[in-house]
This record gives structure tokens, sequence and C-alpha cells, in this order.
């Protein structure tokens, strides 16, 4: 026989067992031409009918000498005999296989196969696998909208078929969210399917809870400690690949008479890995920024993720360009030379009246009310390229089948379609007749309004990766 | 590499039962086990190559997915909508037991392409589908207390809306 042996394995059912369960046998070369076999399987195997060879009882473990050649014309005329019907009961598949199976499925598949066994509970929650798997599926990942309204959350998947109320699932809030705890809450933050919620105070943002809507897995943030009279008006989440870490950014002023001053802003920022907040220094700031109008006390602006940045669009407060729009970009990496923060072009002719800044099918993009029925969306299609923005796409605002004009926020679908979420009302998809509507099922509190908020998020496994603080 | 001349070099192949399979060696280089097999060996194999844990159900298969992918491979212009349909059509035949032994196979021989559709199938086949109808699928015996089961469910409850008939 050719050294080829090595590493084969002969399943137990070839050799024409009535009862055997197909079970591997381990076989490996013990001397010339012989074959030894090791199991602890349990089935009786009788082949001394077939051919009168060898004679093999097993019950507990056996040692079968068998001569290697024998073996293979056993094996054959085991097959050819077909004394017995081999039984060929599928075991399982293998571990590799099975988890290269999971991969390709979705997070929502995942996490209701946790209860078909504990093997498969303890694998799907590994934390390692988590990542693996947000890696592979990053280009086909679902994309949700979270909605609640009066503390009921439902989740919604935009790019499904419009009015398939199987795409909307209610949403268990974490403990902490129910409503004897609070009185108010606000998604203030998205990154590889956390939600940054800010909770019961709306200007200050001390309560702020990380939320995995997906796995239900939360933590609460400590307080920053400069909380007391700040007056925060920016606020962003998101994920440095260099630290593997995950970092809110606050930026205010250290409290209103500050703000009236002109005084310098200040950066807060929060690893969720060291569980704590630091001030960091921001050179290079041109000028100061605001989200203000008219010194309008207004919800601090939530910036946008994107490629290592939190963008926000701003307002130049003093100098040259006082009063003038700015989009504004904070490195999460602190340990690149250079500015933390800098400006991305705007494009010429932008009016900073009536508009947001979001991401849409991976770009930086602007919603511009151009006219009062009319929202445009553009993109930067060549990020940091002024001369690559490029409108997207115009809706128009009339007939819309809800109580207000404008929605709060706006998603854009995998089609190209795009849909508004309306505050206590539900989400729209514009149409050229105008729009559809679609509102969450049995909505206990029917359309109210203030009482709502959205964001996207992404379908993950992933935990974060401290345990500090973390609940329900 | 050229691929589909006529003098090129055959391999034998032999199954569990005893079934040989002459297989060109610019098919055989796609499975790597037997690949392996043929490098390893100090000279030109020219005896059948035995296969244990292979049947000539799961073989045959294997050996029609690559013949046709490679022919799909020559002709351009076509592969992609030809080799698409042929995918669907290979994966409708089989029943889940089929499905399963194959993949077993396709593993054990180490058939990356085929093992990868294979296992796509599988997510496209469970994806929407019940607990019970995964654990008889895969023939997985349920080891949770019907408390501890109950727990579970309720904190993925979301993730059982909308799953389809067994």
């Amino acid at each position: 026989m050719k050294v080829g042996w090595k590493g084969l394995h002969i399943p137990v059912s070839t050799v024409g067992v009535d009862v055997v369960v197909g079970m591997d046998m381990p076989v490996d070369m013990v001397g010339m031409g012989m074959v030894r076999m090791h199991t602890t399987v349990k089935p009786v195997v009788v082949l001394a009918e077939v051919v009168h060879i060898v004679e093999v009882v097993v019950l507990a473990e056996v040692v079968v000498l068998v001569d290697v050649v024998t073996l293979v014309d056993l094996l054959s005329l085991a097959q050819q005999a077909r004394i017995s019907t081999v039984k060929t009961e599928m075991k399982e598949l293998p571990q590799e296989v099975m988890v290269e199976i999971f991969l390709r499925l979705p997070v929502k598949s995942l996490l209701r196969f946790k209860c078909v066994c504990k093997h498969w509970l303890s694998l799907i929650s590994d934390p390692n696998f988590a990542k693996h798997h947000f890696q592979r599926s990053s280009l086909n990942l679902t994309h949700k909208i979270l909605y609640t309204l009066h503390f009921v959350a439902w989740s919604w998947d935009f790019n499904a078929p419009f009015l398939d109320h199987s795409a909307l699932s209610r949403i268990h809030l974490p403990l902490a969210f129910v409503p004897a705890n609070i009185n108010w809450m606000r998604m203030v933050g998205s990154c590889r399917g956390f939600l940054l919620v800010a909770l019961n105070d709306n200007i200050l943002l001390n309560d702020l809870i990380i939320w995995n809507p997906s796995t239900g897995s939360c933590k609460r943030v400590p307080q920053p400690p400069t909380w007391d009279n700040k007056f925060a008006f920016l606020c962003g989440f998101g994920y440095d690949v260099s630290t593997d870490d995950y970092i809110i950014v606050q930026v205010s002023y250290k409290n209103w008479e500050a703000y009236l001053d002109d005084e310098v802003i200040i950066f807060e920022i929060f690893s969720v890995k060291s569980n704590s907040w630091k001030i960091v220094d921001v050179h290079g700031l041109n000028c100061t920024y605001t989200n203000l109008r008219n010194d309008d006390v207004d919800t601090p602006r939530v910036g946008s993720f994107l490629n290592g940045y939190i963008h926000w669009l701003a307002w130049c407060k003093d100098g040259e360009r006082a009063n003038q729009g700015a989009i504004i970009a904070f490195d999460l990496n602190e340990n690149k030379n250079g500015l933390r923060l800098h400006e991305v072009p705007l494009p010429d002719d932008f009016i900073h009246e009536y508009s947001d800044l979001g991401v849409f099918g991976g770009w930086l993009g602007l919603i511009e009310m151009n006219a009062p029925d009319q929202l445009n969306i553009r993109v930067m299609k060549e990020y940091g390229v002024k001369s690559s923005w490029v409108n997207l796409i115009t809706v128009s605002l009339l007939n819309i089948p809800s109580d207000f004009i404008s929605p709060m926020f706006m998603f854009l679908c995998r089609d190209g379609e795009v849909v508004g979420v309306y505050d206590g009302v539900g989400f729209v998809k514009y149409s050229d007749r105008g729009g559809e509507l679609l509102e969450p099922p049995n909505n206990p509190h029917g359309r109210s309004r203030f009482y709502s908020t959205a964001s996207v998020y992404t379908e993950t496994l992933l935990s974060l990766p401290s345990n500090h603080g973390d609940q329900g | 590499m050229s691929g589909i001349s006529d003098t090129e070099r055959m391999i034998t192949l032999k199954t569990v039962e005893g079934t040989l399979f002459d297989v060109k060696s610019s098919i055989a280089k796609d499975i790597k086990t037997v690949q392996a097999f043929i490098d390893d060996s100090d000279d030109d194999v020219t005896s059948p190559i035995p296969l244990p844990n292979v049947f000539t159900r799961e073989l045959s298969r294997i050996l029609d997915y690559l013949n046709n992918h490679h022919r799909f491979r020559s002709d351009i212009e076509k592969a992609d909508e030809e080799m698409a349909r042929y995918d669907a059509e290979f994966a409708k035949s089989m029943s889940h037991e089929e499905l399963k032994a194959l993949i077993l196979a396709a593993n054990y021989l180490n058939v990356k392409d085929l093992l990868e559709f294979l296992n796509q199938t599988v997510a496209d086949v469970i994806q929407n589908k019940s607990v019970e109808f995964v654990r008889n699928f895969f023939g997985i015996e349920n080891d949770y207390t019907p408390e501890e089961e109950e727990k579970l469910r309720n904190e993925n409850e979301w993730a059982f809306n909308g799953v389809e008939q067994d």
C-alpha cells in the first residue's frame, strides 16, 4: 500500500454493517500493512457473516487489527454483497462546516437558532464568531430603521417590500429604558450595530446608553465629569479600528456664557474600553462652531460616522466665515499625527437653511429642502473632493399621507428609492404619486408628536469590548 | 492551463462501493485531497486512488459539477448565466439528506467552490425556517430544558417573527 493512506477516514457504515450510525473511525498506520481502528462507538459490527475474516464486536473500546489490503477488499466486498442494507443515517456536519454555514446566515436567523441546542448557542454567542460574521457580511448586512414611539420600539427592514408587515418587528427595549425610569429618549448615534441612546434630557446628554437592538445587549455610559452647566451642541458615536474601541464624542461650551463670549469649544470623548471620559485638545480650529441659528437653543446635532471620522454639519460662529455652513470631521484615531479636526468641503451652491447631513449608500450626503415641497439628496462620491458632489435623488413632498410635510429622517433603500420617517406617524416611501404610508401595527398610543425617534442601524451580533457596567 | 486536450492525463478514483471514475487531471486539481495524494506520491499514480469515505452517488455529483463548471468557464460569454442556471438545478435536484451527504464528501475531498456553494444552499434553505425544522434537518437533539428554551426565545423574540412554515 502507498503512504497516501495516512489521514484517510473509514466510516464504519461502509463496512456493510446494518446498524451503524455513520461514524468516522480514525485509521492510522501501525506497522507494515496493519491498521488499527480505535473506537468507542456503541454499535455492534459483524462482518463475519459476509466474509469470514474479521470478527468485530464493539462494545466499549476495541482494537481491531486488519490487514490493510484485506480491509479495502472488505469494504468493497461488503458493499457488493449488500447482505444488509447500510443504514445511512446522517451524521452531524463537522463544526467547521457548520460555522461556514452560520457565516452565511443573517443575524435574525442566528439569534433564532441559538435555541437549537447548547452547542449552537455557544458557537453563535462567541465574540470572535460575531466579528468574523460582521467582517464577512459587511457588504450585505441587513440595514434597519429603529423607530420608537412612546417607548415602544419597532425595527423595520426598509429594503423589504414596502407594505410587507412581516418586515416590521416589535423590539424589547432594555430595562433601563422603561417609562418609569425615563421621560424622554433620542437616538444620537449608530455604529456597527450599536445605537447610542440619550435619555431624559435633550440638551445635556448626561444619560447615555449603548445598545445593540439585535442582541439586546446594552451598557450604561457613566456621566461625563464636566456635566454641570455644560451646553452640548454636537454629539457622535463611532469606532476606532486601530484600538478596536467604540468612542462617543460630545462637543460643548463650558456654559451658556461661554457660548455668548465665543469661548473655545470643548471636545470630550468617552472610550468604551477604558470606560471613562476625557477632554481632548483639538488643534487647528480656524474658527469656532455652533449648531445654533440666531442663538435659539436646539438639541445637539447627531454626527455621521464614516471612514473613521464623525461628521457634523455646523455653522461657523465667528471670523470671516461667520454664519456660513461647514462640515467638520473629527478623527477617532488619536495616534495619528496631524489634526484631529478638519473640514470636508461643501458644494458651492449649498444653502444651509433646512439641511442635514447623513450617510447614504456609503457616501457622505446632504439632505436639502430646495423648495417648500421638495427635498433633495446629494452625495460626495469621492470623499473629501469638492467637485464630486452629485445629485442623488429629488423627492416631492406633495400629497404625503401624513400630518406633516417634511420627514424627521430620510434613508436610502438599496434599490435607490428613499423612505422618510415622520414624527409620530410612521414611514413614507416616496413615489410619483406622492407616497405610500406604512404605520406600525398595534400602535397603543396612536399618532402623536414629540415622542418618536428613529435611526438606521445594521444587524450585528457584536458585543462591546469591555464588560464593565453591562446590564440586561 | 489548457485543460481540455484529448491527450490529457487521466486519474482513476475509486469509491467506497468500488466504482471507478476516470478524471482529467485538470479536474482532479480542483479536488484538493486527491491532488495532495498525487503530490505526495513519489512517482506517477497509475493505480486507482481509493476514496474510502466517498460514495459513488456523491463522487458522481461532484464530478458532474466540476465538469460543467470547467465547461462554463471556457465559454466566457455565457458563463455566468448558464452557471447560475446549472447551479440552481443542481441544488434543487437533491433531497436534504443527499445535500448533507454531498457536503461531507466535498468537505472530505476539499472541493472549495462546491463546498462554498453547498454551504450557501443550506443557508438559503434554513434561513427563514423554524428551530424545529433546523433540528430535524441536522439531526440535532434539543438539550435545553423547556424553561431554558423559553427564556432564550423571549430574549430573542423578534427573531421569531415571520418564520416560514416547515
